[in-house]
């Protein structure tokens, strides 16, 4: 539905003015500069690295920051934490405008109709060609008219004139490809940044410099020293104002859990108004209310929750056989 | 530049169409923020396809006063029931709820609302004055090393603020952070402690929890008490009747003209106070990594420093409430700073509403200033034309509020877990979401009898995966190198108060001994 091409953004302070300068300035000294745009291995980093391919250099000649988004990204540049921001041009209009950063090119064929200001990386010798689908998937084993239906109702939408404006509008490219198509494309990609995603920058993913366990595990061991302190001070014991213990109580705590259980298990087949009038009802019946209330209250409740959820504001609420 | 501001005005106060959004908006945000269950988030999430459809105005009207009213309307629950409507509120929830029981009850809500409104003026006035300049001031000065030192501050604070033993708090805090680091995080290429459950991979969802943690909990140990009693006998309050009340007092009284007059004399006394819980809640929101929840546990953890009471902090501090409500409130705001003037989310509200503005072709920028000045205006004027709205929707929903301490614990508890199971479900239409929420009720019983708070849990959860990313990309930032941590001045400012909160006691403990001995 959606193709944008990777462009890479400095700081509007920055010393370079074009790709070449920067593309000089990391051959010189690879190994330096700071860029994000998206996670380690996401699209964004996948240009950036068939960028560096492209001018012949190692894929790592050139830093990733792991940081989650284009935005967060772009702020951290602003902040100085970075030197490269690698993402498409929509994401940083806004920054652009204002000049606070200034693209060096687009990864595109030509200069897009949004921003025809921001030359392309072919223009300036770099034949780099990398952007980021945005497509709809649907899991495997869908049934074939499921499938049909919502590709012909994807295709009338992204044909329609209201979606065509509304993405010139927020700066993004339209592109379109209908399901075989798409497949086609997504395979060729998968070739083609199967490539890249061997090379040098990935290949020492798993060995960051703080492992994924790490934190988990320190922040394990000081949970047991803290609990061992306060077991062995007397500071986890029970408090005199907490009430004592009853069986009374404790079935009314199992009661609870097993009511969210029973909605669990139910709720999908017998839908929401059925299950939560069942719960509702049947919890207050055994809380001892009169069952003349009960069954009002819980009947009331049931239906007005419904009318504003489902209804007003639309939450698929579990629909269940007769389709509420 | 008078034109666009009568443009404004006719776009905002002089449309009926605007007004009826607003009240509409405001009645929906009470009551979502009020019922425990639902959220403030959960509320702006389920009006974006509402919203995606009105006029840029009225779009922005909708989402401005909505969220004001909501994240106020997360205090009611919190007083009344011990359940926290917001992350925010969790900062002063047993404080409200103690002060309730003794028989201030409305005192409270009162200073919880005009403190917010207090808060909110604070922000907006922040907005209009200086939105430029703090936006860059905000964008420019914080990289991942200071926002790794801000969220380290925002737990500290939590540990603090909390009643009881710091160690009990840290326990609580550790359990939370533990449970945020289930998941894949932005910096590792694996997902961890998934146990194989692909609806782990995107770790514990922080709204279900808290429904669990607070709603369920609160549910779960009613009814763990060996009589499922009346709810909990009020002290009476000092101010009684038998005065003779002239009718014009009784018709004010009637819209809570005594919960007003109750009030503001005690926030007159903290008006430095609330300045301060001002300069701090909007100075948080307008990070685009920090929000209202930060905001309220920095501000209440200053205000018992600076507090002549501070042991009152956790047990039914009217201060602290005071100073987290104004702080909450003030960071909405100003969280609409960088995202007009940069396009940069202050927080998951603003992000809806940049998308809003680009749908209606309205491009954040600092051109908005000039070439869409009406629209900016009106953003303005809606923000105050929001806070006055709250006033009388807070007031009725505090009133309203009598009604839930009216309704007898077997027909509400079973009514709060229904809203409780509908609210973690709406919120991304998932079953395994409801199951996280029973099992963190059952956590939160099981803390709560060991006395263990917990709000450190939930923000726990919320900051700990932040926390642990901005630390690992300071590091690679700086290739491992560790003095990185206070290479920025702000960074080393910040750093140094985090690292102070947690050695100054211990360093005036020795101090005064030394004295002595």
């Amino acid at each position: 539905m959606n193709l944008d091409p990777a462009a890479l953004f400095v700081r509007a302070d920055a010393p370079w003015q074009t790709l070449k300068e920067l593309n000089e300035h990391v051959r010189r000294n690879p190994g330096t500069l700071r860029a994000s745009g998206t996670a380690l291995g996401g699209i964004w980093h996948v240009a950036l690295a068939g960028w560096l391919t492209e001018i012949g250099l190692p894929t790592d000649a050139v830093r990733w920051i792991s940081i989650e988004g284009a935005s967060p990204s772009l702020q951290e540049m602003m902040a100085g934490g970075l030197e490269i921001v690698s993402a498409s041009l929509p994401e940083a209009r806004s920054l652009l405008q204002a000049g606070e950063v200034r693209a060096l090119g687009v990864m595109a064929d030509e200069r897009l109709a949004q921003f025809p200001d921001v030359p392309t990386f072919k223009e300036q010798g770099v034949d780099a060609l990398f952007a980021a689908w945005r497509g709809i998937g649907m899991p495997a084993g869908t049934p074939d008219p499921v499938h049909e239906r919502l590709a012909r109702s994807l295709t009338d939408v992204a044909n329609g004139r209201e979606f065509r404006e509304f993405m010139t509008k927020g700066g993004f490219n339209w592109a379109y490809e209908g399901p075989e198509e798409f497949g086609a494309t997504l395979g060729r990609l998968d070739a083609a940044y199967g490539q890249l995603l061997t090379s040098d920058a990935f290949s020492d993913m798993g060995g960051e410099i703080v492992g994924p366990m790490a934190f988990p595990a320190i922040l394990g061991s000081l949970g047991v020293v803290v609990l061992v302190i306060l077991l062995t001070t007397g500071g986890l014991r029970e408090t005199a104002s907490s009430d004592t213990f009853s069986w009374r109580g404790a079935g009314r705590v199992a009661m609870i859990l097993a009511a969210i259980l029973v909605y669990l298990l139910v709720a999908e087949t017998l839908g929401f108004v059925l299950t939560g009038f069942g719960v509702l009802a049947f919890l207050m019946w055994r809380l001892s209310v009169r069952w003349p209330v009960a069954l009002t209250v819980s009947l009331v409740l049931i239906l007005v929750v419904y009318q504003i959820f489902a209804v007003y504001l639309r939450v698929p609420l579990p629909r269940g056989l007769f389709g509420w | 530049m008078e034109g666009a501001f009568g443009q404004a005005i006719q776009q905002v106060l002089l449309s009926p169409y605007v007004w009826l959004v607003v009240i509409v908006s405001a009645i929906y945000g009470v009551f979502m923020g009020a019922m425990p269950g639902l959220t403030a988030t959960m509320a702006t999430a389920l009006v974006v396809p509402v919203v995606y459809f009105m006029e840029p105005v009225p779009a922005l009207a909708a989402l401005v006063t909505l969220t004001a009213c909501a994240i106020f309307a997360g205090d009611i629950p919190a007083a009344l029931l011990r359940i926290p409507g917001t992350p925010a509120s969790a900062a002063y929830t047993d404080d409200a709820y103690n002060l309730t029981l003794q028989g201030k009850g409305d005192r409270v809500l009162g200073v919880c609302l005009l403190a917010s409104i207090a808060g909110g003026f604070f922000g907006v006035i922040l907005l209009i004055l200086f939105a430029p300049f703090l936006a860059n001031f905000a964008a420019r000065t914080f990289s991942v090393v200071e926002y790794f030192w801000l969220y380290l501050l925002g737990l500290s604070c939590a540990v603090i603020v909390s009643r009881g033993s710091v160690l009990r708090s840290l326990l609580a805090l550790i359990i939370g952070l533990l449970l945020s680091a289930i998941g894949l995080s932005a910096v590792h290429a694996e997902a961890r402690l998934t146990f194989g459950r692909p609806e782990l991979y995107q770790g514990v969802n922080f709204i279900p929890a808290m429904i669990g943690l607070f709603g369920v909990a609160e549910i779960l140990r009613n009814m763990f008490a060996p009589t499922l009693g009346e709810h909990a006998p009020l002290a009476t309050d000092a101010a009684g009747p038998g005065e003779r009340t002239r009718w014009y007092r009784r018709a004010t009284d009637l819209l809570g003209g005594d919960v007003i007059r109750r009030t503001v004399p005690f926030l007159w006394l903290r008006r430095w106070h609330l300045l301060r819980s001002g300069a701090i809640g909007s100075t948080i929101g307008m990070l685009p990594g920090a929000g209202a929840d930060i905001a309220s546990w920095v501000s209440v953890a200053a205000s018992k420093r600076f507090s002549k009471t501070p042991d009152d902090y956790g047990r039914g501090s009217l201060e602290g409430v005071g100073d987290g409500a104004a702080a909450k409130n003030a960071s909405l705001a100003s969280a609409w700073i960088p995202a007009l003037v940069f396009a940069i989310p202050g927080d998951s509200i603003t992000a809806i509403v940049i998308g809003v503005l680009l749908m209606k072709n309205v491009t954040p920028g600092p051109d908005i200033f000039t070439t869409q000045a009406h629209i900016v205006y009106s953003i303005y004027l809606l923000f105050v034309v929001a806070n006055l709205v709250l006033i009388f929707a807070g007031l009725a929903a505090i009133r309203a509020g009598g009604l839930i301490r009216r309704t007898p614990k077997p027909v509400l508890l079973p009514i709060i877990l229904l809203f409780c199971i509908t609210g973690a479900y709406a919120i991304n239409g998932s079953y395994f979401d409801v199951f996280v929420m029973g099992l963190m009720g059952l956590l939160g019983l099981l803390l709560d009898r060991r006395d263990v708070p917990s709000g450190p849990v939930i923000l726990g959860i919320i900051l700990g995966m932040p926390l642990e990313e901005r630390f690992i990309q300071t590091l690679s930032t700086a290739e491992g190198n560790f003095l990185v941590f206070f290479s920025r001045p702000v960074a080393a400012a910040l750093g140094v108060m985090a690292i102070a909160l947690w050695t100054a006691p211990a360093v005036v403990w020795i101090l005064r001994k030394r004295r002595r001995g």
